[in-house]
């Protein structure tokens, strides 16, 4: 009961008349970005996040996370449109949609994406409500040692699942902390690994990496790959059948719950429940006769269902925990920061009309997509025509204006065409750009709570063993980096056994 | 989606396994002037002790498994319909080549000449120079379509920056010089 006043709080902070504006905003420019390939929820928010500094922080996240769950969206309608992907989540979406499309029900399957996102969206934000305060309340009797060991449990949970080589993801994330080092120490005043640069003294600000290492990469990885003419779609193609909805309800169901809690766990995010939910119904229509892939409305929904209803799901660890769900809600937490707000256990309790405002934003978000998608998806798709050399030079404007409006100095323009110049080089071989983000974010945090710890045990570290949560989550730690090579090995083996099964008859 | 040759592939995974290798070794020495305990609490020499040593360790293997050429799971074909799938084929940051080298060397030493000749010039004329290079050179258009561009974009540089959030970008002694 407390969670539905809260969230009725949240809904009188969320209807203001600027805070519908700035919700509208995000989510129609969210679409955009994620319609356009090349661009991504994490480009997008990257590069808005410095202009939002001068906004009330309700009213900039409203903003920020609108460009979240609106290139959701928007990637939907380059993946059946154009059969290229603007957000890594709606690659499955192509499978069918973009069969669909060449089918001429291009128009059914953008509707279909749409009603999904908005039912998940809304099975997300009810769960997302019920479970952020109980989440929020035992995260509270968390002291450093917990912190820490959450905080660790993050940077390596997230290093395990999202990507798909974890040494280099661990590479990535060990860096992203070595480089929040740089800098006084807080602690004792030691300056370290400044090299003489004044500039380094304050460390380094995490959004210059994030504009070179997302939006200026991006535009580096884009330039001269052309893009495929985008299949016509009109407003009279947007009509539903009610076959297609009795087809789709089930698939939107499961997405929408499979999704939510992929959205929960740190690194699964969005990419992978979307996976995972095409390969839940591509299982279940194999069973009934039907094959996926071959334009088929229950390959749209599910996925698309997924992927929306994990975004959601990403904020509960990020506003909880402090830990972030995804690449973008690394982003978001670091603007949480930046706007001096400690997203964690107390935020609940000491921020609620924010914390309930921006859940509340979300709902309000949804139902702005559904009203701008239903009829406007012809239109947003006319946008797939505006060619990528004209865009780019734009992108890199903003980013190196937005980099330098940070503290008006034209050494972090520096530190981004570094970032975005190393980030080109380890992204082309499969060095993922998320853990160091998040090593980033989480390292100054990470070294306080391990100092506090080690003052709390008066000295010694053997402190944590203690503390019963502490263990269980370092031992969470540990078993996501055992658990994850062992199953992959275990599971080679078995293909191996496999192989060897179906070779032998043919001998 | 583009993929690197393999050849390439392997010679760039050693020299991006090697740079972590340096680098975790390179924090590993120079951290040890901060103490690793101070006052009976851990000092600012822990952290860049233990995690550039394990960046250290984890670039040992990334070294191994480059020159064995074993890391590779990304070389392999992308996938053409639904069936065959695997999860790394979803991974949020798929390896994907860079786009044309010089495109790229262009963009990022014109964003270096903006920022060096911006006290001069202005950071915002320097854009608009970077954004008419692009268009022109790299992409082949018209002349008056670059032009038309850089001047665009220069206008609502302005209008954003300046006059909207009222940032102090640099105007260019130049200019200054000559009485703007």
């Amino acid at each position: 009961m407390d969670s539905f006043y809260a969230i009725m709080g949240g809904f009188s902070s969320a209807l203001t008349f600027w805070n519908i504006v700035y919700c509208a905003f995000g989510v129609t420019l969210g679409t955009v970005i994620g319609l356009l390939p090349g661009l991504g929820s994490s480009t997008g928010v990257a590069l808005l996040l410095p202009l939002t500094l001068g906004l009330d922080p309700l009213a900039a996240m409203i903003l920020l996370a609108g460009i979240y769950y609106g290139a959701q969206y928007g990637g939907t309608i380059s993946s059946v449109l154009v059969a290229t992907p603007g957000e890594a989540s709606s690659v499955p979406t192509v499978l069918d949609g973009y069969k669909l499309a060449r089918q001429g029900r291009g128009g059914a399957a953008l509707a279909v994406a749409a009603i999904a996102s908005f039912l998940a969206g809304t099975i997300s934000i009810v769960f997302l409500s019920v479970l952020l305060v109980p989440l929020a309340q035992i995260a509270l009797k968390f002291g450093p040692p917990e912190t820490f060991a959450l905080m660790l449990f993050g940077i390596i949970s997230v290093v395990g699942l999202a990507s798909g080589d974890r040494f280099k993801g661990f590479a990535m994330a060990a860096t992203g902390v070595l480089i929040s080092t740089i800098g006084i120490d807080a602690m004792t005043g030691t300056a370290r690994f400044t090299f003489g640069f004044t500039e380094l003294l304050n460390g380094f600000d995490f959004l210059y990496v994030v504009i070179g290492l997302f939006a200026i990469n991006e535009v580096l990885k884009a330039v001269g790959t052309g893009q495929p003419e985008p299949l016509r779609t009109r407003f009279r193609d947007m009509i539903v059948t009610r076959e297609d909805m009795r087809r789709s309800a089930m698939p939107i169901f499961r997405g929408g719950l499979l999704g939510f809690f992929f959205g929960i766990i740190p690194g699964a995010g969005a990419t992978l429940a979307s996976f995972f939910s095409y390969d839940i119904e591509r299982r279940i229509a194999r069973k009934k006769g039907i094959m996926l892939g071959t334009g088929r409305i229950e390959g749209v929904a599910g996925p698309e269902a997924a992927n929306n209803s994990s975004v959601n799901g990403s904020f509960i660890p990020t506003l909880a925990l402090g830990i972030p769900g995804s690449a973008t809600t690394a982003i978001l937490l670091g603007g949480f920061l930046l706007f001096g707000i400690q997203p964690g256990p107390l935020l609940v309790r000491e921020q609620p009309s924010l914390v309930w405002g921006l859940v509340a934003s979300f709902y309000v978000g949804n139902v702005l997509l559904l009203i701008l998608n239903l009829p406007l998806a012809p239109v947003f798709a006319l946008m797939l025509r505006f060619r990528y050399c004209f865009l780019y030079p734009g992108i890199l404007v903003v980013s190196i204006l937005g980099a330098y409006s940070l503290e008006n100095d034209l050494f972090g323009i520096w530190i981004v065409i570094g970032s975005a110049a190393l980030g080109l080089g380890l992204t082309s071989y499969g060095y993922p750009a998320a853990p160091l983000i998040l090593g980033l974010v989480l390292g100054r945090p990470l070294e306080t709570s391990l100092v506090q710890t080690s003052s709390m045990g008066t000295g010694s570290l053997l402190f944590f063993f203690e503390r019963p949560i502490a263990v269980v989550l370092l031992a969470l730690s540990l078993a996501s980096v055992i658990v994850p090579p062992l199953m992959a090995h275990l599971d080679r083996q078995r293909k191996a056994r496999s192989d060897q099964a179906l070779a032998r008859p043919s001998r | 989606m583009k993929f690197l040759r393999t050849s390439e592939r392997s010679a760039g995974e050693v020299i991006c396994a090697l740079s972590f290798l340096a680098l975790g070794a390179f924090v590993v020495l120079d951290g040890l002037q901060y103490p690793v305990m101070a006052d009976g609490i851990v000092g600012p020499g822990l952290m860049p002790l233990v995690w550039g040593a394990s960046l250290a360790a984890v670039a040992v293997v990334l070294v191994v498994n480059a020159l064995r050429g074993a890391s590779v799971m990304d070389d392999l074909p992308p996938p053409v319909d639904g069936e065959n799938l695997s999860i790394a084929d979803f991974a949020e940051d798929d390896t994907e080549a860079a786009g044309k080298p010089t495109t790229v060397a262009g963009i990022l030493i014109l964003m270096g000449l903006s920022v060096v000749l911006a006290p001069a010039v202005g950071l915002i004329p320097m854009l608009g120079v970077l954004v008419f290079v692009c268009v022109f050179a790299f992409e082949r258009e018209g002349f008056l379509t670059a032009a038309l561009m850089a001047i665009g974009s220069m206008a609502a540089a302005w209008a954003l920056f300046v006059w909207l959030f009222e940032v102090p970008v640099p105007v260019g002694s130049v200019w200054q010089a000559m009485g703007f």
